[in-house]
């Protein structure tokens, strides 16, 4: 169920971000597939819900057509015979996004889905505005039988106060410009990672939100390389040699 | 270069050729085209029309004698026949084999038979075998499996304790079986566990007429110590092989010693010529000095095509020795699959003309081509050192035997013919102009041919048996298995009563001239392994037809002074009468050599604040002009860069070892990673910038996606990878469109600068591209607070990459892309199933390779206790073994450190380290080394990762000892230092090391091998948490973060939606 943190003023709150890091750690590891089928569900719920605008169901949907195309299977990389190089992708860890108040549900909503569809748990601020939203998503965390990797925050203040914790591994905003700059100072005045910052400020054209990519802005990527002749033999190699082209 | 018309060989006036004309034609031929060489061998090894006949009708009549003998089906041949590496099973089967035996602890090896045995579906294997040991093998395994199995398959039944009880029952005895299986296998590969042993052994074959030659089990010595053990195990093999009756009363048919070089030095290379010629020199004449007196024969064996020159200078000297002279005992063993071969065999029958000693010659098809295909695809070398069609081995085998068999080789070289092929063995047979020679077989296969082929063709033959502990067996294995435990191997067709005779009689001439083409179409030679893009050049310095151009063209920038400096709108500023500046303002410095700074490389300018602004300036307006540039432009740009690059690179290895030290490996795999960068993104640009695509986005419009460039990048570049990374970052930025102002390393400004100088020729616009060299903090504050900057790219430690980011968070505009690489705490796990021996090269390389001072560089080295005492006494081994010095000399493996800062650092840590802990070794520091800054190599064993508080960029190796019980407490302690970028695992088993790569949070993860040297294109490279921002330089989604996404929207398409 959900259980909103109240974080005392201007002071980081280490129980929700603990909360929200072992909440990252089973959500990244059910993989994209999975995910992918719980965001689905999401959005096909949200069809459904008449307070919620339309747009936002499909703004998943779209969201994880593109996740499908860019990140569902991890890419076998062409390289010399003898071994095996893997790219695959991941979460980066705890996000925090946030919203301005009647800024955009379907920005917000676009940022939301990238950085769980990436594997990445979410921290945000508990508001009447995207109450719904969030009741809808753990309906489809609740068929899918996974928890669902969201925390909650009092208010948007709340929030704030978490970005100097260097567990957070990014932020997204949907809001304005000068707030942009203001809070990119903050996290920039951190010690510790450095934290993706994905900014949605054109709540006309939702610029951000129509990025195709937008999902890699929340994934980090993995090379796995593997010397698969390390015990000996290269049995395809080998039938490459006998070959009778 | 001179070189060879095969059908010269023949000539009755051939060897009358000067030994030094003979030596001229060997290496030439090291990357000679394949077909057109072949095309010179096939008429050698073309019989005549009556031969080719009576070679058919003999080939059959022994095959057809072969397979109604009863004996024919050796236990190891059906084992190998039905689990062979072309099957998960026989892969798995050798996984256990080479493993089990040598894994000291219970827990581990119980896990490793668990992880191979409970994947692999041995009920197929059932009664495909007529077999019964084979059988009976399997039926082991299916059992064992599904014992292995239950436990997995019950662990949440209610049958649970009943199981568990059974598994504690079976573990111990499952082992025990396995262990004794494994045991079976290496018998039947190893003829005695001791030169005794195998003697009285070999006594049934020895009765039937056959000699042999025995091979001491273990190669490639790590250490001086492991050296010494090999020499005294060679030492006493000839003792004793001499001190047998038998072998001194028959002499024709004395048994010999094989020995293999690289067992008796750790440095056996190219790069220590010298000290193989005179300290391994040394060490082998004293076994020919033996084997003399107690008259045992020696052969030299075979081993990879670089070492091919180099063993044979070593054997022109051992042979011209007064403990030689006049013996006629010293042999040495040929790889027909090498391009070399036939030179090499009329060079030594040149070497035995003029010394007037016959030599006994061994010639063998080969047993290290997979690794040497591997090798020259990851080199990017012009062309492959052997055949890449199993016929054409066989065509180049005949056309040797041909040359060994004709009248003037007679009484110069004795012919060893090495082959289980029935057709090679009567081809020999029958074009044999003299009777002269011999055939040898392994131990444990072709019992039943050879028993055949005495009865036939009267023929001697010698058994080639491995001596020595079952656990040294894999390497041994490792070979008999890859020449024939294909299925498509002859020894497997031989036995397989379903391959019909007239295949395995064709002959192999026959074969090849049937292919469309003479090389093998399906192998794609190094440069093509990509399909998209041409893969980097490189030479192989081992190889004397290769070096020596670039070895002269390197030489001409002896001495040289290059001059560097700013480079704004494609001006290269170097004079300080250049700039319209008071000369107080004006700094300029001179490079001193980091090996020696008494050497002095040239100078650099610095750039002033208007040579700053005029690139800012510059670059800015000239975006929008670049940008619109068609991406076909911008990319041809890069490829050009790249052509000019491998053009040049002579001058930028001498760059490279100047101005940042860096030793010829280094500097060549330098040049290499910044052409491959070059020729990936430009690929990856066009690619992606030319399909632009219209989809419908989530609000149902049709919408028309571009992409362009965001502005001006700035790119600030480390001095380890001068070139590579440099040139890495700004091509990326500009094939996307973005202008980019470049902001090198102080200490490598002169590579920068030529770097740059190069770009232009290339064709970028002189506004696109500038380059302020100076000092790194005035300079990068300067613009990454300019409001102008739209994205840094940056690679550097990760305290840089914070400040970088505070700057321009400063900016009151939105925030600017930041793409930072930064640093990491780099560790390696180590299990016990894990080759101790492997372990060691890959740790050695992975740590001390380009002196420490990699980005992926191995910092920390956990290994199971288990095998810790082993291990580390081989890294102390291998360590003393490490040539610090000079990075320009071949044989220097380890350089200086980039300058004093480092250096003091670096000093500072191993004090402070070696003051609280205890040193494992510290390589010692020769008279070279005084006038530069170098630290010594330094391994030192800690407690827990948590006595480590940041990245020491150097070469500086910390051990630290887990339990097999603490694995989750190691990966939990790498993933908790915040670094994330590569990570090193070496493990024989899939279920563990899948276990710790799935865990650990990094960017690049290597199993088995070294963990430096990502490459292009293939292994994307990047680190996470501390160690960077993603996304993977070289990857393909790296240029992504170089663009923005630009959406119109189509009214007309969009009409009726």
């Amino acid at each position: 169920m959900r259980e909103t943190i109240e974080v005392a003023p201007n002071v980081s709150d280490l129980r929700v971000i603990n909360q929200a890091a072992d909440a990252w750690l089973p959500w990244n590891a059910i993989g994209v597939e999975e995910r992918l089928a719980v965001l689905e569900q999401w959005s096909a719920l949200l069809k459904f819900q008449q307070c919620i605008d339309l747009l936002a169901s499909q703004v998943i949907e779209y969201h994880c057509q593109q996740a499908t195309k860019l990140i569902a299977e991890p890419l076998n990389m062409p390289g010399p015979t003898g071994e095996s190089n893997i790219l695959s992708t991941s979460g980066r860890g705890v996000f925090l996004i946030m919203a301005e108040e009647n800024s955009s549900v379907i920005a917000f909503t676009a940022l939301l889905s990238c950085a769980l569809v990436g594997g990445n748990s979410l921290i945000v601020t508990d508001t009447e505005e995207h109450k719904a939203l969030f009741e809808v998503l753990q309906q489809a965390c609740d068929l899918s039988m996974v928890a669902m990797p969201v925390c909650f925050v009092k208010d948007n203040q709340a929030l704030e106060n978490l970005l100097d914790d260097d567990v957070v591994a990014g932020v997204g905003y949907v809001g304005d410009e000068q707030k942009v700059i203001e809070l990119n100072r903050i996290i920039a005045n951190r010690t510790g990672q450095i934290a993706t910052f994905i900014t949605e400020t054109d709540l006309l054209q939702l610029e951000t939100s129509r990025d195709q990519n937008l999902v890699l802005r929340f994934i980090t990527e993995k090379t796995l390389s593997t010397n698969v002749t390390a015990v000996g033999g290269n049995a395809t190699l080998l039938a490459l040699g006998c070959g009778d082209e | 270069m001179s070189f060879l018309n095969a059908a010269d060989v023949l000539r009755k006036d051939f060897m009358d050729t000067e030994l030094s004309v003979l030596w001229s034609y060997i290496s030439p031929l090291y990357m000679v085209d394949e077909s057109e060489w072949l095309s010179q061998l096939l008429p050698l090894a073309t019989p005549t029309t009556e031969q080719m006949s009576s070679i058919d009708k003999d080939a059959t009549d022994l095959i057809e004698r072969v397979r109604k003998d009863k004996n024919a089906v050796h236990m190891i041949d059906a084992l190998l026949a039905e689990y062979s590496l072309d099957t998960k099973e026989g892969i798995l089967l050798m996984c256990l084999a080479e493993a089990l035996m040598r894994i000291p602890d219970k827990q581990t090896a119980d896990a490793l038979i668990k992880d191979k045995l409970s994947v692999a579906d041995w009920k197929a294997h059932l009664k495909n075998s007529s077999s019964l040991f084979v059988n009976a093998s399997t039926w082991g395994l299916l059992l064992t499996g599904k014992i292995v199995n239950l436990k997995k398959d019950n662990k949440k039944s209610s049958a649970h304790l009943v199981n568990g009880l059974v598994n504690k029952l079976t573990e111990p005895v499952i082992r025990e079986v396995m262990q004794q299986a494994m045991k079976i296998m290496g018998h039947q590969f190893v003829l005695g566990r001791n030169i005794n042993e195998a003697q009285s052994n070999g006594k049934t074959f020895t009765n039937k007429g056959c000699s042999y030659s025995f091979d001491m089990l273990g190669e490639s010595a790590l250490t001086a110590t492991d050296a010494k053990k090999y020499f005294d195990a060679y030492m006493m093999a000839i003792e004793s092989v001499g001190s047998k009756a038998l072998n001194q009363k028959d002499q024709d048919n004395a048994a010999t010693v094989s020995i293999k070089l690289s067992a008796l030095h750790p440095r056996y290379e190219v790069a220590n010529t010298q000290r193989v010629l005179t300290e391994m020199y040394d060490t082998v004449i004293l076994l020919i000095k033996k084997a003399r007196e107690v008259n045992v024969g020696l052969t030299i064996d075979a081993e990879e095509a670089d070492r091919l020159e180099l063993s044979l200078l070593l054997f022109q000297k051992l042979l011209a020795a007064p403990e030689t002279k006049g013996w006629g005992k010293l042999g040495i063993v040929v790889q027909a699959y090498s391009k070399r071969a036939l030179p090499v065999l009329a060079w030594l029958a040149g070497l035995a003309k003029q010394q007037g000693d016959i030599i006994p010659l061994r010639l063998v098809k080969g047993a290290y081509w997979d690794s040497e295909i591997k090798i020259s695809q990851q080199n990017g070398f012009a062309a492959y050192p052997v055949y890449t069609r199993k016929e054409a081995t066989d065509v180049s085998y005949l056309a040797c035997a041909r040359f060994l068999l004709s009248p003037a080789i007679k009484g110069l070289i004795f012919p060893q013919f090495a082959s289980h092929n029935a057709h090679t063995v009567t081809n020999i047979t029958h074009i044999a102009e003299h009777q002269e020679y011999e055939f040898q077989r392994l131990h444990g296969m072709g019992d039943a041919l050879y028993h055949h082929v005495m009865k036939m063709f009267n023929s001697h033959v010698r058994i080639y048996a491995p001596v020595g502990n079952h656990k040294d067996l894999l390497p041994y294995l490792v070979r008999r298995l890859l020449e024939n435990g294909a299925n498509s191997s002859f020894v497997h067709r031989l036995v397989d009563a379903k391959c019909a005779i007239s295949e395995l009689t064709e002959h192999p001439v026959v074969t090849l001239s049937k292919r469309k083409t003479l090389h093998n179409s399906l192998i794609e030679l190094p440069p093509a392994i990509f399909s998209d893009r041409k893969n980097s050049f490189s030479i192989n310095i081992d190889i004397e037809s290769e070096v020596a151009p670039l070895h002269e063209a390197i030489e001409s920038f002896k001495g040289y002074q290059w001059k560097a400096g700013p480079i704004v709108n494609g001006v290269l500023y170097t004079e300080a009468q250049q700039l319209d500046e008071p000369e107080s303002d004006i700094t300029s410095q001179t490079i001193t050599a980091p090996y020696d700074r008494s050497i002095e490389v040239g100078s650099v300018l610095f750039s002033t604040p208007q040579l700053i602004e005029n690139a800012l300036l510059n670059a800015q307006q000239h975006f929008l002009e670049w940008d619109t540039t068609d991406v076909s432009v911008r990319a041809q740009c890069l490829y050009n860069l790249a052509d000019l690059l491998e053009k040049n690179m002579p001058e930028l290895v001498a760059l490279c070892h100047h101005e940042a030290g860096k030793t010829i490996h280094d500097c060549i795999d330098e040049v290499r990673e910044a052409v491959d960068f070059c020729r990936y993104y430009a690929q990856q640009a066009t690619d992606m910038l030319d399909n632009n695509e219209a989809n419908v986005s989530f609000d149902n419009i049709i919408q028309q996606v571009t992409h362009q460039g965001k502005g001006v990048f700035v790119c600030i570049s480390p001095w380890n990878f001068p070139l590579a990374i440099f040139l890495g970052q700004i091509t990326a930025a500009l094939v996307m469109g973005n202008t980019v102002i470049a902001k090198p390393a102080e200490q490598t400004s002169l590579i920068a600068a030529r770097a740059v100088e190069f770009m232009l020729e290339a064709g970028f616009d002189d506004q696109s591209i500038h380059l302020l060299t100076g000092n790194g903090a005035e300079i990068g504050n300067a613009l990454t607070s300019d409001d102008r900057i739209a994205g840094v790219v940056f690679t550097g430690s990760t305290n840089t990459a914070q400040v970088i980011n505070r700057s321009l968070a400063k900016r009151d505009v939105l925030p600017a892309t930041f793409i930072a690489e930064t640093g990491g705490q780099n560790a390696m796990i180590v299990d016990s199933t894990a080759l101790p021996e492997q372990v060691v090269r890959d740790v050695i390389r992975s740590a001390f390779a380009s002196a420490g001072q990699r980005c992926s560089a191995l910092r920390v080295l956990f290994i199971q206790q288990d095998i810790a005492p082993r291990v580390i006494e081989l890294i102390q081994g291998a360590m003393d073994e490490l040539s610090v010095g000079l990075p320009y000399l071949h044989s220097t493996d380890v350089g200086p450190v980039i300058d004093k800062t480092a250096k003091d650092k670096l000093t500072n840590h191993i004090k402070k380290m070696t003051e609280q802990h205890k040193l494992l070794a510290q390589v010692s520091l020769s008279e070279s080394c005084q006038k530069g800054d170098f630290i010594a190599p330094t391994a030192v064993e800690i407690d827990n990762l948590s006595q480590l508080t940041e990245e020491q960029f150097g070469p500086i190796l910390h051990v630290i000892r887990y339990k097999a019980s603490q694995l989750e407490e190691v990966i939990n302690q790498i993933n908790g230092c915040g670094f994330g970028l590569t990570m090193g695992i070496h493990s024989r088993n899939e279920s563990t090391y899948t276990h710790i790569a799935k865990a650990s949070r990094v960017g690049n993860c290597y199993i088995n091998r070294d963990q430096v040297g990502a490459v292009v294109g293939v292994q994307p490279f990047g680190g996470q948490g501390l160690s960077g921002t993603g996304p993977k330089a070289g990857g393909p989604r790296y240029l992504q973060r170089f663009s923005k996404q630009v959406v119109t929207v189509d009214v007309e398409m969009n009409e009726g939606v």
